[in-house]
This record gives structure tokens, C-alpha cells and sequence, in this order.
């Protein structure tokens, strides 16, 4: 008796359709919302734990680790202190110790952070599943005044090899001390990693000391005193100070040895953070958001099946002729119930479908500007199991609320019988 | 199609349970009360209604005749009494064996909007089937199908045109659609047919239409017919008359 009644649930939505595909389509941007926010939710948290891959440990001067991920990582924010040049040799010296990267920040190009690092941040940097920076085009950093950008910089500034820049002293946008007496030559353009390396200038250590050679306290140098860009070069461009320290060790296991022993550091006060810890520790702070869009998609779900309940029940009482007929040829109130739950079934199935198409036809739109504008990939895959849970449960609920308006039919018929009262 | 009518009535229902005469609905001290009601709606000390019978009802309203035709289609129980339809003891019957009765065993009309808005006529004639086996064995007995079937009926009854059967069921006239609840009645050869208020709603012309070919097809059906109606006027057509309002000891008591 099922498939009749099906087919009775059907032709009596065809029926209904204005009303019924209204309902349906707020019940599909429902579905849409919901599975939309889910997938910007899993591709946001897996493009964030995905900043940094391949490192074992950041050092930096002791501060709170968020804020050491923060600067070193994101760039965002500034460090508070930096570390001797002697630390730093000294924990490269370590057994343990495989490979370092020093990262020195403070200056700026145009809002673009300027990180002074080894030719070694190149092959070392790691992001996604252990993915390795390659070049858009041009080369790494090979002259003092080399530069290399990141795909952001290049794209959004208009860059290409061979302009020359200037750098700005700080990190602010308004840029009222520039190092325009010693310009950067680009040679080389990363290609987009969706990290904060793509909102980076990268130069080396040298290229920083020498635009800061003859600066004095933050201060730009004063008339007669100033060094012209050939001249530093002859100067010595030992770096004295670096911000943080990229890390990589010989077996992961000793990460937490090699962290205590840098936490517990005699001769200066540091900082050694794990990043997967310090990243998922980021994540929960400011993972309260996401929760909170996941829960206004439920109650938007919510919403659209509240409003398919009342469409239902309103449509009722011009409906009980019908259920009046159905009873004189023999339909048991049983049935009635069952083809008012189908109906709101098939609804609730049809929403969820076309809620689904609609996510897909939205993400094929919105990858391309999702990964330019905020960096991060979205990828369109099928359903996951918990996306098909999601979907499953709205089903479930529109069963649930078909229920409602199909129980108080079945009272009706049991108590109306036959009779037609209107 | 069929030739012969008439002569026909007490064989072609197969699995007819009675022969012409015999008794086909039975009551003795029937008795029912609204569960809101402070008096019975019905109190009926006897009713009788033999097996080919074509029996008019007169009840004005209130006289309880909704109520009774409730009863007898086992949409609702008495508290009190016997009453047997079909040799089926419906006083006693079990809940979830009524509504099979019903849909095996009876034909209704309705007073008016008697179809499902959202099916086609030939739809609207087999919703019958849909909840009857039985009624579907039937006709598949005779050697035709349940399509046929509606088909033929919905052609009998002069609503075979083919424009029609595009058209939605709403954009019958009321007697056109009152012949379709004729044929949704009949299909699957129920053993009684019963008409509440049929002709109210048509105009004279189309009432004489409408009871002439009621009658022939119940007639080349078979079926006992109960028609209840409050216009006496109509009575003469019928085998037997009875007033409700004589025979319903509680009629009028709790209005």
C-alpha cells in the first residue's frame, strides 16, 4: 500500500505546487546553508592546520605561544623580543638539531610583512601534506638585494621579476620611513600555497642588516651619516639578532626533550612551541565562531522545516474533505497519517536535493574566489560520511515535523469519519 | 460490455454472500452517542434492508442519517445493539477490520465534492481499488483490468469524452463529477452501494438524469442501494421508503 500512497503524496504536492515549492526552496537554501557552512568550516580548519607542515618546533623569546605562532607564522601582531644570534647558533649546534631556519621580521612593503631568512627557508618551509614552496617564476634569493614574493603580493601589487621595491621601516601602512636608498630587485615569484606566505616579501638576513646599517635606534640615519646601497655591501652584515627560529629535527621524538631544553634555556629567556599543538590551541580560541555559524545553519534548517509544519497544518482544514474521501473507499486513519508524513518526506527530500545541487553549483563558483580572496581551497568532493549524516538528520527531522501536522490528521479522521465538516 | 441487465443482478457479483432477499443490512435496538453528546444521536429498534433492495431513506437534518450512515459503514461502532451488514457482525468487528470492510463491501456517494482534486477522473474511479484487494480481484476475475474497468464504467456513465479525461476533475460540471462518484462507487461490483445527499446539490433536470442512470447501473450491478435524502419528492422512484425520523427514537431529542 506504499507505493500508492506515494504516489498520492506526490500528485497532491504537484497539486499545491506554489505554495509546496516555496516551502521546498526555503527548506534547499536551508540544506545549502547548512552544508555550505560545513564546508567552509572543515575547509577553513584543514587550510589552517595546514599553514605549517614539516617543522618540528618554533623558538621565539618567551612569550605566549599563540602569539609566537601568530608573528612567526601568520604575521600578524609583533614580537616583543628577539633572540641573540649566539642562541641561535648555539641550539643549531645541538645534536638533535637537523636544520634551522631563522626568520627576522619589523619591516614592511605596502601592508606585505618583510621576512629576512636563509636561502634555506625555500626548501625547508613545508605547508599541506608536506608540500614544498616551488617558483611561479624566477629564482630564490641569490644577491643582497634580492627579493622574493609571495603569489598575493605579485598579483594583488601587479609585481613581476626584475621591479624594483622598496621596503618600509615597521609594520605600518602608512609607510613614513622608507629604506628607499637601498631598493630590492624581485627575482623570483612564489606560486599561491593558500599560507600567509603569499602575503610575504621574502629577503635575506644580510638584506636586512644592511638597510638598518646605518639606522640608529629605529631612527633613519641623519645627514653625512647615511650609507649608499653599494657601500653597505662592504661593510659586515653579520646578523646580530633574529625574531623566531624554524626548526627541524633528526627524529620527532625528541621534540619534547629539545622543547624543555629550549624552555629551560640558561642565557636567554625562550620559547620553543610544538605548531600542530600551538595551531590547534589557536583554532579552539577562535573556533567559537565556526560553532556558532554551524548552529545558525541548524537553526535556519529548523526554520524552513517550522515553515513547511505550518504550511502543512494550514492547508488542513480545506484538506479534510479529502481525508473524508480517502476514509469512504476504505483508507484507514493510519493511512491518512502515513500519506501526510510522506508528503512531508518528499518535500523534505526534494529540499535537501536541490539544497545540495545548489551547494555544489555554489562551490564550483566560489572555489576560485575563495582561494584568491582568503587563501584557503575548498574542495568539491562528494558528500562526506558527516555531510551525509547532516543531510540524513534532515531528513529525519522533516519526517519528524510531517509528523505533526499528520498526527492531528489522524484524530481528525478518526473522529470526523466520513462526515464532511467545514 | 455487458448485453443482458436485470436478469444479471444476483450472479454477476461473484462472491455475492447473499441472494436476492435475503437480508444484507441488520439492526435491532441500535444505539450511539457523540462521546460529547449528553443523549444518543441514534436509537433504532429495527431496520431491515434485503439484497437488491433499492431503499430511500428520508431523513432531514438532524435526524441523525450522517450519524447511521456512519454506522453502517463501520466508520463508527454502536455502544449498543446489534447491527450485521453483509453477514459482518459490526458491533463486534475489530478495529482494523472496518475500514477493509468498508472499502470491499461499499460504495459512497457524497452529496458533493466527491473527487481528489489532484487525480484524474480515471484516478479518482480507481482510488476505490487502491484500498481493496478484493474489489481488484473481482474485476480481474471477470477477465478485464481495473483500468478497463474505470474506463468502461466512466463510459457507461456518458463521461467518455476524450477532452475530458485531460481536463482536471474540478472542471467537471457538478453533475459530471456526481457520475464519476457513481462510478468510483460501483467499480469492483461493491455488494452495497450508499448515496448520502447525491441529487442536493444538482438542478431538477439533472437530478431526473442523474437517478435514471443510478438506477440502471445499480440495477445492472446488483448492488443494494441505500440512498438517503431529505427531499420526499424522490421517494417514488425507490423499491421502499423509509422515514427516519419514524424509526430513529432519539432523533430530535437532543437538538
Amino acid at each position: 500500500m506504499n507505493a500508492p500512497l506515494l504516489t498520492l503524496a506526490v500528485k497532491s504536492l504537484l497539486n499545491r505546487r506554489a505554495t509546496v515549492l516555496l516551502t521546498m526552496a526555503a527548506i534547499a537554501f536551508s540544506v545549502a546553508l547548512l552544508l555550505g557552512v560545513e564546508k567552509v568550516r572543515v575547509g577553513a580548519q584543514q587550510s589552517f592546520a595546514n599553514t605549517i607542515s614539516g617543522t618540528d618546533l618554533i623558538v621565539g623569546a618567551r612569550s605566549g605561544s599563540i602569539q609566537l605562532l601568530l608573528y612567526s607564522v601568520f604575521r600578524i601582531g609583533d614580537a616583543t623580543n628577539d633572540i641573540s644570534w649566539e642562541s641561535y647558533q648555539d641550539i643549531q649546534a645541538w645534536k638533535d638539531v637537523d636544520w634551522t631556519v631563522p626568520i627576522s621580521l619589523g619591516d614592511s612593503h605596502r601592508g606585505y610583512r618583510v621576512v629576512g631568512t636563509t636561502e634555506e627557508f625555500f626548501t625547508r618551509y613545508r605547508y599541506g601534506r608536506r608540500q614544498a614552496l616551488t617558483f611561479e617564476a624566477g629564482r630564490a634569493l641569490d644577491d643582497l638585494y634580492d627579493t622574493v614574493i609571495g603569489a598575493d603580493v605579485a598579483a594583488e601589487l601587479g609585481y613581476s621579476i626584475g621591479q624594483k621595491i622598496v621596503l618600509a621601516h615597521g609594520a605600518g601602512a602608512l609607510e613614513l620611513r622608507k629604506h628607499d636608498d637601498k631598493p630590492f630587485i624581485i627575482t623570483g615569484i612564489l606560486a599561491r600555497t593558500g599560507t600567509p606566505v603569499d602575503r610575504s616579501v621574502h629577503v635575506s638576513l644580510e638584506g636586512i642588516e644592511a638597510i638598518h646599517i646605518d639606522w640608529q635606534d629605529g631612527r633613519a640615519p641623519r645627514l653625512g651619516q647615511a650609507v649608499s646601497a653599494a657601500e653597505a655591501r662592504t661593510r659586515d652584515l653579520q646578523p646580530r639578532r633574529v625574531t623566531a627560529v624554524l626548526v627541524g629535527l633528526k627524529s620527532r621524538l625528541a621534540a619534547f626533550t629539545v622543547q624543555r631544553r629550549i624552555n629551560t634555556y640558561k642565557d636567554e629567556a625562550l620559547l620553543a612551541i610544538l605548531p600542530g599543538v600551538a595551531l590547534q590551541q589557536l583554532w579552539d580560541a577562535i573556533g567559537g565562531l565556526e560553532k556558532a555559524l554551524l548552529a545558525i545553519s541548524v537553526m535556519v534548517v529548523i526554520t524552513g522545516l517550522l515553515g513547511m509544519v505550518a504550511v502543512s497544518l494550514g492547508a488542513l482544514n480545506e484538506r479534510r474533505r479529502e481525508m473524508a474521501i480517502l476514509r469512504s473507499v476504505g483508507a484507514r486513519p493510519i493511512h491518512i497519517f502515513a500519506l501526510l508524513v510522506l508528503e512531508s518526506g518528499v518535500l523534505a527530500t526534494a529540499g535537501a536535493l536541490v539544497g545540495t545541487a545548489l551547494l555544489y553549483a555554489g562551490l564550483f563558483v566560489a572555489q576560485p574566489l575563495v582561494l584568491s580572496s582568503f587563501g584557503f581551497h575548498l574542495p568539491v568532493a562528494w558528500p562526506s560520511a558527516w555531510e551525509a549524516v547532516l543531510l540524513g538528520l534532515v531528513l529525519v527531522a522533516g519526517l519528524l515535523s510531517g509528523a505533526i501536522p499528520a498526527a492531528l490528521a489522524y484524530r481528525r479522521s478518526l473522529s470526523d469519519g466520513m462526515a464532511i465538516r467545514i | 460490455m455487458r448485453q443482458s441487465s436485470g436478469s444479471s443482478a444476483a450472479t454477476s457479483v461473484g462472491k455475492a454472500p447473499a441472494a436476492s432477499g435475503d437480508l444484507i443490512i441488520s439492526a435491532r435496538d441500535l444505539r450511539f452517542r457523540w462521546p460529547a453528546g449528553d443523549c444518543d444521536t441514534i436509537a433504532i429498534g429495527k431496520l431491515e434492508i434485503r439484497a437488491g433492495e433499492r431503499v430511500f431513506i428520508e431523513g432531514p437534518s438532524g435526524s441523525g442519517k450522517t450519524t447511521l450512515l456512519n454506522l453502517l459503514a463501520a466508520v463508527l461502532q454502536a455502544d449498543a445493539g446489534d447491527l450485521t451488514v453483509l453477514g459482518h457482525d459490526l458491533t463486534r468487528i475489530a478495529s482494523t477490520r472496518r475500514d477493509q470492510f468498508r472499502s470491499d463491501h461499499i460504495g459512497f456517494v457524497f452529496q458533493s465534492f466527491n473527487l481528489l482534486p489532484y487525480l484524474s477522473l480515471i484516478d479518482n474511479v480507481l482510488l476505490a481499488c487502491r484500498f481493496s484487494q478484493e474489489r481488484r480481484a473481482r474485476i480481474v476475475a471477470r477477465g478485464t483490468t481495473p483500468a478497463a474497468e474505470a474506463a468502461r464504467l466512466l463510459a457507461r456513465l456518458g463521461l467518455d469524452d476524450p477532452a475530458m479525461a485531460g481536463r482536471g476533475v474540478h472542471q467537471l460540471s457538478t453533475g459530471q463529477q456526481q457520475r464519476v462518484a457513481v462510478a468510483r462507487a460501483l467499480i469492483g461490483s461493491p455488494e452495497l452501494v450508499i448515496c448520502d445527499e447525491p441529487t442536493s446539490a444538482l438542478d431538477t433536470a439533472a437530478q431526473g438524469a442523474f437517478l435514471n442512470l443510478l438506477e440502471a447501473e445499480i440495477r445492472d450491478a446488483g448492488a443494494t442501494l441505500v440512498f438517503v435524502s431529505h427531499d420526499r419528492s424522490l421517494a417514488g422512484r425507490f423499491d421502499r421508503s423509509i422515514d427516519l425520523a419514524a424509526i430513529n427514537h432519539a432523533a430530535g431529542d437532543g437538538l
